[in-house]
């Protein structure tokens, strides 16, 4: 039994159904995300503020293949006092719940460039 | 007696051996090489200690081939020679028994999984060049052995730069357009109250 329970939102969803042509991918993110709401901190990094773009309290999470996956654990975000920038209005009460919301999951093209700023 | 490979790389070679086709054994080299990559990216570390070096047509061990040697010789895999589509003979590593036991982890299954869905259908030329832009193969001189430590893209990014990590996973986000517009939409779905369960996505 996971320690977290997951939400997801539409994007999330429509992001893994663009990738239809490869059902062994879905299988793969499950498991990815089997593991997360296990563990959600592993093999992951927590977003800053850079640029004006404000992902705090987000984390980002590799999975191989190159593709990423992007989600904030409720707990953590209530901790580092983020609720506000996150503001998931019906899951959240402002009470750190073991609740994770993953808001997209994608290609990274990018992975191999070495310049990102 | 039932033949079974024995320790780790035996395992994965003849795993790979039983699951793709056709095979090579630079193919197989490859493969061995990307399942280290991918059970790194998934787990932080890799899932043997075969040594890999940089060369001209990418990463390569002699462990592997060492391996299948002794595959040859316990009757497990057995050399078939075969024609090339460019008419040139080559030699390539087939099972000789019908089936045997893989005794590896279940995370180690899933990454050899993984691998097989990922490049068990490509060419070899394909899985080269691919293996030729991995970031431990780009980060090693040639002939040295390959510092699979320099697979976590965010980790190296961020020891160039002298960043954090998490410096340099946000840069990472917000350095690839699309990923950054989902996310910031997803945010606002969230934030509008619209979240699916996870058995209205998986099922």
């Amino acid at each position: 039994m996971a320690s977290y329970e997951g939400f997801f939102t539409p994007t999330f969803k429509e992001c893994l159904e663009s990738y239809e042509n490869n059902p062994q991918l879905k299988k793969r993110v499950q498991s990815v995300i089997d593991r997360i709401l296990e563990n959600p901190k592993v093999q992951s990094h927590l977003l800053k503020k850079e640029r004006d773009i404000d992902l705090r309290g987000k984390r980002r999470r590799h999975v191989s293949g190159n593709y990423v996956l992007i989600y904030a654990i409720c707990d953590e975000c209530i901790a580092l006092e983020y609720q506000s920038i996150n503001n998931c209005i019906n899951i959240c009460d402002g009470k750190p719940k073991k609740r994770i919301v993953f808001f997209a999951f994608d290609k990274w093209n990018d992975i191999y460039s070495h310049e990102w700023s | 007696m039932e033949k079974k490979p024995k320790g780790i790389l035996q395992n994965i070679v003849t795993y790979f051996c039983f699951k793709t086709d056709p095979n090579s054994v630079t193919k197989l080299t490859k493969l061995c090489y990307l399942a280290d990559v991918y059970h790194y990216q998934m787990h932080g570390k890799r899932l043997t200690e075969v040594p890999f070096r940089h060369f001209r047509y990418g990463p390569w061990a002699e462990a592997v081939q060492m391996t299948l040697e002794e595959l040859y010789e316990e009757g497990i895999i057995k050399e078939t020679k075969v024609k090339t589509k460019k008419g040139q003979d080559a030699t390539i590593p087939k099972p000789n028994i019908p089936q045997t036991e893989i005794t590896l982890s279940k995370d180690a299954f899933k990454t050899l999984e993984d691998v097989i869905i990922d490049w068990g259908r490509k060419t070899t030329d394909e899985i080269v060049n691919y293996c030729k832009k991995t970031l431990p193969f780009l980060d090693t001189s040639f002939n040295e052995i390959i510092d699979f430590s320099r697979t976590d893209e965010i980790k190296e990014y961020a020891r160039k730069k002298g960043i954090s990590e998490n410096k340099s996973a946000t840069l990472s986000v917000i350095s690839n357009k699309r990923l950054l517009d989902k996310t910031l939409k997803g945010v606002k779905e969230a934030q509008e109250g619209k979240l699916l369960t996870y058995k209205e996505i998986f099922g």
